[in-house]
Order: structure tokens, then C-alpha cells, then sequence
């Protein structure tokens, strides 16, 4: 696949079929199966959940859609991620521009350690974007991360120097400043204090409008807040997915309810 | 014995053996400082060393301590840091890794006379280098490389896995990452322990005693061509430096003078040697915050 075939036929996906189609899919990490033969829709401008006990496999599973398991060497992979016509886990994808396509947000706030514009040129920079460009670009993202305000007039200070929830937002506008169509969220909020975790939250439901969002979040409350869809995920297995209102208010699966009733976590 | 008491020994402890390390330290530069400053005058620094009247100086010496540092430093830093880079981000786990690794871990213990032995044999006889700058500066490539190596791994392994997962993800390759993520960051460490080794550089002595040679040709200062026999910078003569004077002054000196010479030579090699690891310090830092940017 070339990086030009992604998201050539976005909008005829969009209208037709999920963005992004799961099938069968499961990971290992050497002999030890952590994903187990998953298959769900990810559907276009919605935002999806993931839930679920720790190592219930649901960052593995966000994590093999942009291919960052890769980096692992036992990490290996059975059945398809289709996107776009293409299989994602194919092993002749270049992951490179696929990330740009998919950006990702981490669980721990990682600017880089150096002023905030660098943050948002750094892959601008890298891809050859016109200097012309780059200045509209930075302020666009910024604003679609509701950060601008807070530092359009220190964009030369360090990335560190802002608070917690500020470097999220700001890893946010760096994913944005690429333009992806998908925009994988691994915890975005469990290092943050309620107030900035509110903040991004927001963030999530405004982006929607534009992006394909799926999120990984150990806060149930924050799923049913934010989501259109949830996955439940125990064990590896996919127990249930659904629409956000009918899997918090009559889940089909006994486990799932008991999960989200609290009996086991 | 209750808690309290242990506590306050333990603490006790530890403050001790700080005061013994603290105090050997200032004896040792104190004894050698006060014994050389007053040798030290411009004079001593720019004439040359005498074989056996009064009042000779060190200028060649200096000189070619600084010579055999930077040719040592062009050898062994770009090598040792993309081997450093290449342990850190590239090796795979596994057998060949191991040997590298283990090469390097040997070659870091290996005790500098030897290193001295082996760059006779190969550099010196068997390249046929001669008694020579450049025989010198290889031998001493042997001795810093591996430091230089592991304070390249150490440094970009130090650097969170979160930044250069926060790179990747962005669909930035991985030379890209390693070139712009990676290895700024880690370069306030790979520098500072660069400039440390030239301080190890700069006073050894033994690996240089058979590869540069115990002396120095009449130099001529006013000739820069380094194709000449009379040149500073020819590498291809022998050279001593400032190490090797004292231990040739010490062992062999039959001038009236020896030991003020002495003790003047190692007073401005420790001179050097704290200049270089201050630097260090300071320029790290200075370079840190020039990339992450304002507070």
C-alpha cells in the first residue's frame, strides 16, 4: 500500500460501512494471547470506548491498530484490521505514514522536552510542510485542542513548564497538527486531576465532529459521558459491544453487567 | 539498640565516609596545587624542556597532550557514540549483541599498559607507525571508546520510552526519531561524559609511554605544515606529553630542577583536567536548556 491509498475512499466508508472494520483479530505477545479473536465495527466520527478490568487486553488492542506493538519483538498478530480497503496488519503497510493517518495519544502526558511550538512542528518539520503552512497549522490545533488561549504567548517556553492537563491537550494538537482521520486515545485522562480530565473530555465530544475517535478508559462513568459506542473487554475476549446507552442501561452479557455494577473489576 | 540509635549511626556513616572522600580530595589537589603554582609562570609554559640544565619548560609537552587529546577525541567520539546509538536503539537482543556488549565491557577494563603493549605491536611494528602521534591517539582510541560507547547507550536509554513512542506515533521514522527525539536529549550526557573521558585522556600516561614515544623532535611553532618533520602538527612524529614528562622527569630527570618541574607539570595537568570536567557541567547545562526551551 502506498500512504497515498489511505483515506482515498473515506467518505463512500463513511457512508457505507464502518471506518474501520475488526475481524477476527488476535495478538500475542510470544505464546501468551492477549487479544482473543476480536471482531467490531469502528465507526466514522464517533467516538468508541473501550472498558474493561486491567490486562483486559484493550490497549493492545488500541495499540495494534496503529501498529505501536510493532516495537515490541514478540508482539505478532492473526486475522485484520481493514481500513480504507487495506488491511492494516498486512506486513507490506508502511506503518510510518499509517501513524500519521492514525494518531495516538498516550496515557502519561509525553510533550517532548523542548519549547511548545517544536512539540507541533516536530513531525510538521519531518513531512516538509511548507514554512508558509506551519504558522497556521500550530494555531489551528492548538485551538482545536483549547489550548491557544492558555499559550499563544509563550509558545517558546519549554513544554514541560505547563501543567499536566495543558501537556496532554498540547500531545492532542500535536496529533491534530498532522490532520489524521482516526485518533486513538489510550487513558487520555488517568494521569489527570478532575479538572483538566473534564477539560479533555469536552475536547473529545468537540472533536468528534471531525474525527474518528476510539478510547481506552479504566472510568466507566467517563465512557458513558463521552461515547456513542463501548466495548466491553475481559480477558483478552470481547464480551460485548454496543451503543453507549443501551450497554450501560441493558447490557446483554451477564459478565458485563456485573462489571459495571461493580461486582468484579 | 532502638531505631533512633540505628538511624543516627547509619547517618552517621555515610556522613564519614563523604568527609574521607571530601577530605582526601582536597589534600590531593591542595598538595599538588600549592607544591606546582609557584613553578608555574609564562616562561614555564612557553619554552621548551631542557634534558639536563635548570629552567626548562613544558611548551612541546602541552602542546602535544593537546594535539594527541583532539586526534584521540576525532577518532573515538563519532565512532564510539553511533556505536553507542547502534547499541541502544538497533541491536537486537541476542547473541551477537552479547559479544559486542561484552567487547566493550573488556576493553573498558582493560588496564592502559597494556592497551600501551597491544598499540606497539599493532600500530607502532606492525602498521609500521613508528613511535608517533598518531600511533599514540590510536592506542588511546582502544582505551576511551568503550567509555564513549557507554555513556552514549547509558544516556539514550535513560531517555523515557514515552518520548520515543510520542515520536513514532506521530509517523515519524525511526532514524528521524533517534536524529531529532533521541539524541538531543541524551546530548547534554553523551557531552558531559565526552569531555570527562578527555580529562582520563589528557592524563594517561602508560598507553602512550610505547605508541607516542618518550620524545618530542625540535618543533618549529612557525611551521604548520603537517607534512613536515619540524611541524606541531605532523603526526607522524613522536611526541611526550605532559603525563609521560612527569613520569620521564620523575624516573629518569638528571636536571638540578626536577622536581619543581614536576611538580609544575602536574599542577597544570590537574589544572586542565578540573577545567575540562567544570566545562563539562556547565556546557551540558547550558545545552539543556537551549533545547527544552524557556522555563
Amino acid at each position: 500500500m502506498q500512504a497515498s491509498d489511505l483515506g482515498k475512499e473515506k467518505k463512500e466508508a463513511n457512508s457505507v460501512s464502518p471506518l474501520m472494520d475488526i475481524k477476527n483479530l488476535s495478538v500475542f505477545y510470544g505464546d501468551k494471547e492477549a487479544v482473543k479473536n476480536v471482531s467490531m465495527p469502528i465507526e466514522g466520527n464517533k467516538v468508541t470506548a473501550f472498558i474493561g478490568p486491567s490486562g483486559c487486553g484493550k490497549s493492545t488492542l488500541l495499540r495494534t491498530i496503529n501498529r505501536m506493538n510493532d516495537q515490541i519483538d514478540s508482539a505478532h498478530y492473526k486475522g485484520e484490521i481493514m481500513y480504507d480497503g487495506v488491511n492494516l496488519l498486512d506486513k507490506k503497510i508502511d506503518v510510518v505514514s499509517l501513524r500519521k493517518e492514525i494518531g495516538m495519544v498516550f496515557q502519561e502526558p509525553n510533550p517532548f522536552p523542548k519549547p511548545i511550538i517544536t512539540n507541533l512542528t516536530h513531525a510538521l518539520k519531518f513531512y516538509r510542510t511548507k514554512k508558509s503552512e506551519i504558522q497556521g497549522i500550530v494555531e489551528t490545533a492548538l485551538k482545536q485542542a483549547a489550548l491557544w488561549d492558555e499559550v499563544k504567548n509563550r509558545l517558546n517556553s519549554s513544554a514541560q513548564s505547563l501543567s499536566g492537563g495543558q501537556q496532554q491537550r498540547l500531545c492532542i494538537a500535536r496529533a491534530l497538527a498532522l490532520k489524521p482521520q482516526v485518533l486513538l486515545l489510550d487513558e487520555p485522562t488517568s494521569a489527570l486531576d478532575p479538572i483538566s480530565s473534564a477539560k479533555v473530555e469536552d475536547l473529545i465530544i468537540e472533536l468528534k465532529q471531525h474525527y474518528t475517535i476510539a478510547i481506552v478508559t479504566h472510568n466507566m462513568e467517563q465512557a458513558a459521558r463521552i461515547s456513542d459506542y463501548t466495548t466491553f473487554m475481559y480477558n483478552g475476549e470481547l464480551i460485548e459491544y454496543g451503543e453507549t446507552s443501551q450497554l450501560f442501561t441493558n447490557p446483554k452479557e451477564q459478565r458485563t453487567e456485573e462489571y459495571l455494577t461493580g461486582k468484579f473489576s | 539498640m532502638n531505631r533512633r540509635i540505628s538511624n543516627n549511626i547509619a547517618t552517621s556513616v555515610f556522613i564519614l565516609c563523604a568527609v574521607v572522600m571530601i577530605a582526601t580530595l582536597v589534600y590531593l589537589l591542595g598538595y599538588i596545587l600549592t607544591n606546582g603554582f609557584a613553578e608555574i609562570d609564562w616562561s614555564f609554559l612557553s619554552s621548551n624542556s631542557s634534558s639536563f640544565q635548570e629552567g626548562g619548560g613544558i611548551k612541546n609537552q602541552l602542546w602535544n597532550s593537546f594535539y594527541i587529546l583532539m586526534m584521540t577525541m576525532l577518532f573515538s567520539v563519532p565512532l564510539g557514540v553511533l556505536g553507542g546509538i547502534y547499541l541502544a536503539e538497533y541491536s537486537k537482543p541476542g547473541k551477537i549483541t552479547n559479544v559486542i556488549r561484552t567487547s566493550v565491557e573488556v576493553l573498558s577494563s582493560l588496564p592502559s599498559i597494556v592497551v600501551g603493549m597491544f598499540g606497539l605491536l599493532v600500530f607502532v611494528q606492525y602498521m609500521g607507525l613508528g613511535y608517533s602521534i598518531i600511533a599514540g591517539a590510536l592506542a588511546l582510541t582502544v582505551f576511551n571508546l568503550p567509555v564513549i560507547v557507554r555513556v552514549t547507550e547509558d544516556s539514550i536509554r535513560s531517555i523515557p520510552l514515552k518520548q520515543k513512542n510520542a515520536s513514532l506515533a506521530l509517523g515519524i521514522t525511526h532514524w528521524h526519531t533517534v536524529k531529532t527525539v533521541l539524541v538531543p536529549a541524551a546530548f547534554p550526557g553523551i557531552l558531559t561524559g565526552v569531555i570527562l573521558s578527555a580529562g582520563r585522556v589528557f592524563g594517561e600516561a602508560a598507553a602512550l609511554l610505547f605508541t607516542a614515544g618518550l620524545s618530542t623532535p625540535n618543533l618549529n611553532f612557525t611551521n604548520w605544515n603537517p607534512f613536515e618533520s619540524t611541524s606541531p602538527l605532523n603526526p607522524f612524529r613522536s611526541a611526550e606529553t605532559l603525563s609521560v614528562h612527569i613520569w620521564k622527569v620523575n624516573s629518569q630527570g638528571i636536571m638540578p630542577d626536577v622536581l619543581e618541574i614536576a611538580n609544575g607539570s602536574a599542577a597544570v595537568l590537574i589544572i586542565f583536567v578540573l577545567i575540562f570536567n567544570l566545562s563539562a557541567r556547565i556546557i551540558g547545562g547550558v545545552i539543556f536548556a537551549k533545547i527544552s526551551g524557556k522555563k
